[in-house]
């Protein structure tokens, strides 16, 4: 059971008794007038005092005016109902405690509106009441003997009656009267003083209740004061009264209820959105203009700030009252208020919550405000251009895009239809076109275009994205750079592929020019191989657009003071446009000549040596974009490679021809010693041999000893010289007992002193064993017939996985490897092996020989 | 008694033939180690055969023999060389010789088969 329903049961059957008793005892007295409705009244005053005591006790359980309030009605009830008995001494209980009800409603005036005494003063004026009520009919009904004038009515008498002196009775009703006056008019004065030195929000709170109450005691202490002079006047008096304090109880519940009333006003004031602020609509829906509000920092241990931003801490100062604003039990914000408002906690409340609801809705505006504020610089940073189309081609909207000017081709205004602007129709068409698609299949399509002018294409691309039912959003991106990388690179692959695939030079040459001039927008490209002399340069390959100078393939023409002469000298690329200041006047007054207002070159090299030069030029008024040197390097690289290739296949070519021919003339050399040598000394043996036998079958032989002696010696030089020639086609000793003892057999058959330092002692790969043979043979052999000298060091090592051998002589030196076959077979033969064969022979220093071949 | 003219650029096979020659009863009037020689030999010697080597330092022996054939020399040209006369082919009888000797198989017999 709550403390509201055990308040109710407590309360309500008591007071239906009571009231219920006491209606009938008025209804059944034989000494009222118009009992019926007298009962009315007391059932309208005790009722009203009880209800409105009630529904105060609910709402405000912990405030003692609800009490006050039930009190004033029992007591009520009690005094009516008593005095309407017929018994003396009932009657005159009754009638004693008529005035107890006056005492409750000073205490609850003076009390209210929180039900608490907050001075002694008060305090004091309280008790006085209580003791004054209590006491007056005391001190009268001694000496009364009709207290109410009403005996002739038929009322009971006084049973309290000790004396029927008239004097004590006057005396007694005077000071009673003066006292009651005095009493009064201090509760007046007090209560008219509390009023005047309230807050205003407690003052407005106060005044209906505390106007009813001061009204009613005024009423009251007149009737008191005119009972001497006029009972009539005084019984009026005291009816005006009882109607006013039926009002009474009304207008507490009134003031009580003001809370529940300000709804409205809550939910107008919201509505309505005044200026200034939560602050000032709070202020209003509270009724308190000095009613503050601070906002709770993020972080709590930063306590409040105000609406201005100070920061606020002492909560809460003396007679104010502090109130949470709470979302979903987390705390926003408190009002600082005047603590009289305390009493109206559902006024507090419903403020607090629709403040609470406000700085929610500022809180989500301000972070919407932020979020679009966010998605607009988003927006504006974006390098597109941004337009939203209607699907009738109306420009709803446009979004410029940063940096750059967009290089959309018309400049759309918004609320102009993109059919009546300077793009061509073509491309406004495809536009729309787009933009319909994309509303009709609900998605994204894209669309390419290009615009402007020669020299100055831009390429653009457009996204197209439905933005609702009928328009849609262009989404407008410069692609240009792009494109151009594009073109660029396809270019770029044209020539590697015909790089890779060995196309002849000329075609190269050919190509370059023509996809450099395409990717540049040059009017014309040339390319051109410098001149040994270093004085002209012939042109090799070009493109030129029709209509543009140039010079036929093959030309030859002077270099000095021309870009490529500049390119040749500083090995790096060239840029020169017409109107450069620092350009001699000479090679601008050519190049006004020639039509050219911007060239760029760049070398082409090969083995690292400036080879030729790709020269791009425009006619006036173009001028080559920044970076225009790079691109065009990127082609001579492919250049260079194809030159390298060229010159590779060349050496290539050569290589085998020495090889083949090397072959040849070995062959030739072996017949020739064939011949001349083992052969005819072996012809000579056998015809020697046949005239032997011939001269044996005659008696007569001269000296046949003689001949089979020289046939013997002539037969054995012919085994020697088959040897040797055995030996210069590979010679077994390499063969059999590797490179060390091969070479021995070199040195030691050499016409100078030959030091043979190692090689390892380990077997070499036998075609590194061969090489290396040959490259000591070959050279002790031009030693022998070139060097002129008196030793020769050989050395045989392994570096790195390589096969070192190295020949030093301290000869003539002045050896040409170009001009000895010998040496340029042995460079073939090397390089075969993958290895490297240097030759320095300075003349008169001698001649060293190295050569280095991998040890696989 | 024929007379010889001996014409090798190797000393060795001329002094075989020499003896080869004489121990037949022939004369060698004399000896040429190359073409030129043979031409101001054959001039000056008159000899009856010129033993004449193919291959020569200077000019081939074709060419000696066609010389001499068109200076008018009287005298009979045997050609002769170490290498198979079939590697030749037709130069042997276009130029004017009396005939080809192997000279493996030079000998009185071949001479004279060939002379007479």
């Amino acid at each position: 059971m709550t403390r509201t329903t055990r308040l109710w049961i407590l309360v309500v059957p008591p007071a239906l008794a009571v009231g219920t008793v006491a209606s009938a005892m008025i209804l059944l007295s034989d000494h009222l007038r118009m009992p019926g409705l007298q009962a009315l009244v007391a059932i309208l005053i005790g009722g009203s005092f009880i209800a409105a005591g009630l529904v105060a006790r609910t709402h405000r359980p912990a405030n003692r005016t609800g009490l006050l309030l039930i009190a004033v009605g029992f007591t009520w009830f009690a005094s009516a109902g008593l005095m309407a008995s017929d018994d003396s001494l009932a009657w005159t209980i009754g009638l004693a405690l008529s005035a107890i009800p006056a005492g409750f409603l000073i205490h609850l005036l003076i009390a209210y509106p929180n039900g608490r005494l907050e001075s002694f003063w008060e305090r004091f004026l309280v008790v006085a009441g209580y003791v004054l009520v209590a006491e007056a009919h005391f001190l009268l009904l001694p000496f009364d003997p009709d207290p109410l004038s009403c005996a002739d009515s038929g009322c009971p008498s006084n049973a309290f009656l000790v004396s029927d002196n008239e004097a004590w009775r006057d005396l007694g009703t005077w000071v009673v009267q003066v006292v009651a006056v005095v009493y009064l008019a201090a509760v007046v004065a007090t209560l008219v003083g509390r009023a005047k030195h309230s807050t205003p929000a407690a003052r407005r709170a106060m005044a209906p209740v505390l106007l009813a109450g001061a009204t009613t005691l005024f009423l009251f202490a007149l009737s008191v004061g005119l009972r001497s002079l006029s009972e009539t006047a005084s019984a009026a008096l005291d009816w005006m009264a009882s109607v006013v304090v039926i009002g009474v109880p009304f207008l507490f519940l009134t003031g009580l209820l003001k809370g529940r009333l300000a709804r409205a006003d809550i939910s107008r004031v919201l509505a309505e959105e005044p200026a200034g602020g939560v602050q000032e609509r709070m202020r209003e829906l509270l009724h308190d203009p000095s009613a503050e509000l601070l906002y709770r920092c993020p972080d709590p241990a930063d306590g409040y700030i105000d609406v201005h931003g100070r920061p606020r801490d002492g909560l809460p100062e003396p007679g104010r009252g502090v109130t949470t604003v709470e979302r979903e039990g987390r705390p926003l914000a408190a009002i600082v208020h005047d603590e009289a408002l305390l009493d109206q906690p559902e006024l507090l409340e419903q403020v607090a919550a629709a403040v609470g609801l406000e700085i929610e809705r500022e809180r989500n505006l301000s972070a919407l405000r932020a979020s679009e504020r966010r998605s607009r610089a988003l927006l504006e940073a974006l390098p597109d251009k941004i337009l939203r189309i209607s699907a009738e081609g109306l420009v709803l909207d446009v979004q410029e895009s940063a940096g750059k000017p967009a290089s959309v081709p018309a400049d759309p205004k918004v609320g102009k239809s993109v059919y009546g602007g300077p793009a061509p129709r073509r491309v406004v068409e495809g536009l729309m076109g787009a933009g319909r698609r994309a509303l009709s299949r609900g998605e994204l399509q894209t669309l390419e275009w290009e615009s402007g002018s020669e020299g100055d294409v831009r390429h653009l691309e457009g996204r197209f994205i439905p933005s609702g039912e009928d328009e849609f959003l262009v989404v407008i991106r410069d692609v240009t750079l792009r494109k151009q990388q594009e073109v660029e690179q396809a270019a770029l692959h044209r020539v590697a592929l015909a790089v890779a695939s060995e196309a002849r030079t000329e075609q190269v040459f050919d190509l370059v020019a023509r996809e450099t001039a395409h990717v540049l927008g040059a009017h014309t490209t040339n390319l051109i191989r410098y001149e040994p002399d270093g004085t002209g340069a012939v042109l090799v390959g070009g493109w030129r657009k029709p209509g543009a100078a140039g010079l036929p393939i093959g030309e030859r023409y002077p270099t000095k003071g021309t870009a490529s002469e500049a390119v040749a000298k500083t090995g790096g690329p060239v840029r020169r446009e017409v109107t450069d200041s620092d350009l001699p006047p000479e090679v601008s007054d050519q190049m006004r000549r020639l039509d050219i207002n911007s060239l760029v070159a760049v070398p082409i090299s090969l083995a690292g040596r400036p080879w030729g030069a790709v020269v791009a030029t425009l006619m006036p008024p173009h001028s080559f974009p920044p970076g225009a040197e790079e691109r065009l390097a990127a082609f001579t690289r492919l250049v260079s490679l194809a030159l390298a290739n060229e010159d590779a296949r060349g050496q290539l070519a050569a290589s085998r021809a020495r090889l083949v021919t090397a072959g040849d003339e070995e062959r030739r050399r072996l017949e020739r010693n064939l011949h001349d040598g083992a052969q005819q000394r072996l012809v000579s043996v056998s015809v020697s041999l046949r005239l032997a036998q011939a001269w044996l079958e005659k008696s007569d032989s001269p000296d046949v000893a003689e001949l089979l002696a020289e046939a013997n010696a002539e037969l054995g030089l012919a085994v020697e010289e088959l040897r040797e020639l055995a030996r210069g086609i590979h010679p077994a000793v390499l063969t059999e007992r590797g490179l060390g003892p091969a070479l021995t057999s070199l040195a030691d058959r050499a016409p100078v002193q030959v030091h043979v330092d190692g090689p390892p002692p380990e077997r070499l790969p036998i075609r590194v064993e061969a090489a290396a043979y040959y490259v000591v043979s070959e050279a002790l052999a031009n030693v022998a017939k070139y060097a002129d000298a008196s030793s020769v060091s050989v050395k045989v090592g392994r570096e790195n996985g390589y096969a070192v051998v190295e020949v030093v002589d301290d000869g003539v030196g002045g050896a040409d490897p170009e001009l000895g076959s010998g040496l340029h077979g042995l460079a073939d033969r090397v390089e075969a092996l993958d290895g490297d064969l240097w030759i320095e022979s300075p003349p008169g220093n001698g001649t060293r020989i190295r050569a280095e071949i991998p040890w696989r | 008694m024929k007379t010889f003219l001996v014409v090798d650029d190797h000393p060795t096979f001329r002094k075989t033939a020499r003896v080869l020659l004489e121990s037949e009863g022939f004369e060698v009037v004399g000896e040429a180690a190359d073409g030129a020689s043979a031409l101001e030999a054959a001039r000056s010697l008159q000899p009856d055969v010129v033993l004449l080597d193919v291959i020569l330092p200077d000019i081939d022996g074709f060419e000696v023999a066609a010389t001499l054939a068109s200076n008018g020399n009287p005298a009979a040209v045997v050609l002769t060389s170490s290498h198979d006369p079939r590697d030749f082919g037709s130069l042997i009888k276009e130029s004017g010789a009396r005939g080809f000797i192997s000279k493996a198989e030079l000998s009185s017999a071949t001479l004279r088969a060939l002379l007479e």
